[in-house]
């Protein structure tokens, strides 16, 4: 417990660096831009006079070390700028929007992680067979669809053709539900509405699917790997001379051992499934961080694109951190 | 004399052990199907960019309002007419280009600055080591194509400023595999003699360990080339890669959503194609892998 809680500790400190410097990139990403910043700030229809007057404001003439420490103390009192768009302090929109994202992430992760691993175990336990195959084909197949793709075209299969889900948003119109926590799942059982429970699922299961699908594919992969692998192990051996039934051979002493890399990888793939919520918030229009992203993308709203990068990098970090201390726990070989 | 004909000698079978390892790597590569698949669909879309303007049926900006919304196999069009009348299999051809430039261009700029970084820091090693590979840990720090984003958006939108931006995501790919490769590869005793006998420290990482760690790098920038084109197109797809009306897959495939329900062979077509060209790419990677790093499969 002691070594759990020195390297939570020692992993804190080596996050201050990171952190650092993923303010200076973002800090970057604002002197980067080709022409003046403050013209970009203030937009198209700017006069020179305000573009003039905002340049003081923010200070551009300073040198660039100061501006990079006013950046620093800003975000310090976590203020991330004004969005020009919504007229709001920036992370406002985000800590609004932040559960959507959550729970959209989460439950694609939950997605990917049952399907692949059940997949993974088949095709391991069945390897070279017509299953195994067609896994194997359906895995490559998965990493070389656009997620965005994936998305349209399960919205035109199931939404517009058969019309089983519904084509975008969080939650019908017309369905009431309390808001306590923003996740809206957890939200409509605290209030015991079955209604509004059935109606946030089906607005989640065609988001879920086309975020998921990818992780799936390689969860799949890893799992069937690292199956095969501890099924060639010699404890695995002694287990079925034993006379063990099949079943607990496979789940209880392979699965457990095998879930290792699983976990490990799917954890560091969750920078893609991030990565992935943009794409596919902006086609189910839900409600989170990657549509506001998108949305200032599109509006050119500069400063809240750049919140929307360093929000995106420091939950990054966080949910490595917590992989990291995961991983600690699940294999208490490691030592770090 | 006798000094000149060592030295053919020695070059003749130079030569020979080389076109041996080239017919045993063919060999190897002709037992995979799958490789064969992945290698024909390069090809395909490598001539289909380099030929566009002889194969397609259409001038693919051309608009024509009499014929908007053309399904498929209709008034002489393959895959259809888009909400401009613009001919979809035109476009797709044309849109090869913009898919194929991102994948390598900035797969190939990613691997010319990342693998050279990677090699300096495992082999000098100590603080300029920590020190880049700090750096790659920041910029490993965000989601790839979120920090994409972010440079595409601060360089203005545009398929040149998406490829600089998917390089520079790309670049820690490189970076960490070649300094991990170098990392092994210098503790031979051939680099201890190279040393020994007084090498420099340049020509040591240019002909001694580059050589080594080069079909690392080579599957590597295979298997990274579809992520570039899922990324590129990702990015035409928001609005800040490809601007209109020049034709790329992933803005087709965004242009083509107000109209999912009428036509929707818009988007279908352009991703579809989308999925062949990264399969392709990947199919491929994945059979140099078994053939040239066996111990990365899987």
């Amino acid at each position: 417990m002691r070594d759990l809680l020195s390297f939570i500790i020692k992993r804190f400190i080596m996050l201050i660096p990171i952190l650092v410097g993923v303010s200076l990139i973002t800090f970057l990403l604002t002197n980067i831009i080709p022409g003046d910043p403050a013209q970009m700030l203030a937009g198209e229809k700017a006069t020179k006079e305000e573009v003039e007057a905002l340049r003081k404001k923010l200070g551009l003439n300073d040198p660039i070390y100061i501006q990079y420490g006013r950046y620093l103390n800003k975000l310090l009192h976590l203020d991330l700028g004004y969005s020009l768009f919504k007229h709001k302090p920036v992370i406002e929109e985000i800590t609004q929007r932040f559960m959507a994202t959550l729970e959209l992430t989460t439950f694609a992760m939950l997605f990917a992680f049952t399907v692949g691993v059940v997949l993974g175990v088949i095709s391991a336990t069945k390897r070279n067979s017509a299953f195994d195959h067609i896994a194997r084909i359906w895995a490559t197949l998965g990493i070389s669809t656009p997620i965005f793709w994936l998305g349209v075209m399960l919205q035109l299969i199931f939404s517009l053709y058969l019309g089983w889900f519904p084509f975008s948003a969080r939650m019908g119109v017309f369905t009431k539900l309390n808001k306590f926590t923003g996740l809206l799942i957890l939200d409509s059982l605290i209030a015991r509405n079955i209604p509004a429970l059935l109606d946030v699922i089906k607005h989640l299961t065609l988001p879920v699917i086309t975020l998921g699908m990818v992780q799936t594919t390689l969860i799949s992969r890893i799992t069937r790997s690292s199956m095969l692998e501890v099924l060639s192990q010699d404890y695995i051996r002694t287990a079925r001379s034993k006379g063990l039934a099949e079943r607990i051979v496979v789940f209880k002493h392979a699965l457990k051992n095998a879930l290792i890399p699983v976990v490990t990888v799917g954890g560091l793939n969750f920078a893609k499934l991030l990565g992935g919520a943009v794409l596919t918030e902006t086609v189910y229009a839900w409600p989170g961080l990657g549509q506001y992203l998108w949305f200032s993308i599109t509006y050119r709203d500069f400063p809240a694109v750049q919140g929307c990068v360093l929000t995106y990098a420091v939950i990054f970090v966080f949910i490595n951190l917590v992989i990291d201390i995961l991983y600690m726990y699940i294999d208490p070989r490691i030592k770090y | 004399m006798e000094k000149v004909i060592l030295y053919i000698r020695k070059k003749i079978s130079h030569q020979i052990t080389i076109s041996s390892g080239v017919k045993e790597f063919i060999q190897q590569f002709a037992r995979s199907p799958l490789s064969i698949i992945g290698l024909s669909i390069i090809l395909v879309i490598i001539f289909t960019a380099l030929l566009s303007y002889q194969l397609a049926p259409y001038n693919p900006i051309e608009i024509n309002y009499a014929v908007r919304f053309t399904p498929p196999l209709r008034k002489g069009h393959i895959l259809g007419t888009d909400h401009f009348g613009r001919d979809i299999l035109s476009r797709i051809i044309h849109g090869a280009r913009a898919s194929l430039w991102a994948g390598c261009i900035s797969v190939g700029l990613a691997a010319i600055i990342g693998t050279p970084v990677g090699i300096f820091s495992g082999y000098l090693g100590g603080k300029i080591d920590s020190f880049i590979m700090r750096v790659m840990d920041v910029l490993l720090s965000f989601p790839s194509i979120v920090l994409a984003i972010g440079i595409t958006v601060s360089l203005g939108p545009s398929l040149e400023n998406a490829m600089i931006a998917i390089a520079i995501v790309t670049i820690p790919d490189f970076t960490r595999l070649s300094r991990g490769q170098t990392l092994s590869v210098k503790e031979n005793l051939y680099i201890e003699a190279a040393r020994a006998v007084g090498t420099r420290d340049l020509k040591i990482l240019m002909f001694h360990i580059l050589p080594n760690i080069l079909g690392s790098i080579i599957v590597q920038i295979t298997l990274l080339i579809g992520d570039a084109i899922l990324t590129s197109a990702g990015l035409s797809f928001l609005g800040v890669g490809v601007q209109p009306p020049t034709p790329e897959w992933g803005l087709d495939i965004s242009k083509g959503l107000p109209y999912l329900r009428e036509a929707p062979w818009i988007p279908f077509f352009p991703g579809l194609f989308t999925v062949i060209a990264v399969l392709g790419w990947n199919l491929f990677g994945d059979g140099l892998t078994d053939i040239l790093n066996p111990r990365l499969r899987d």
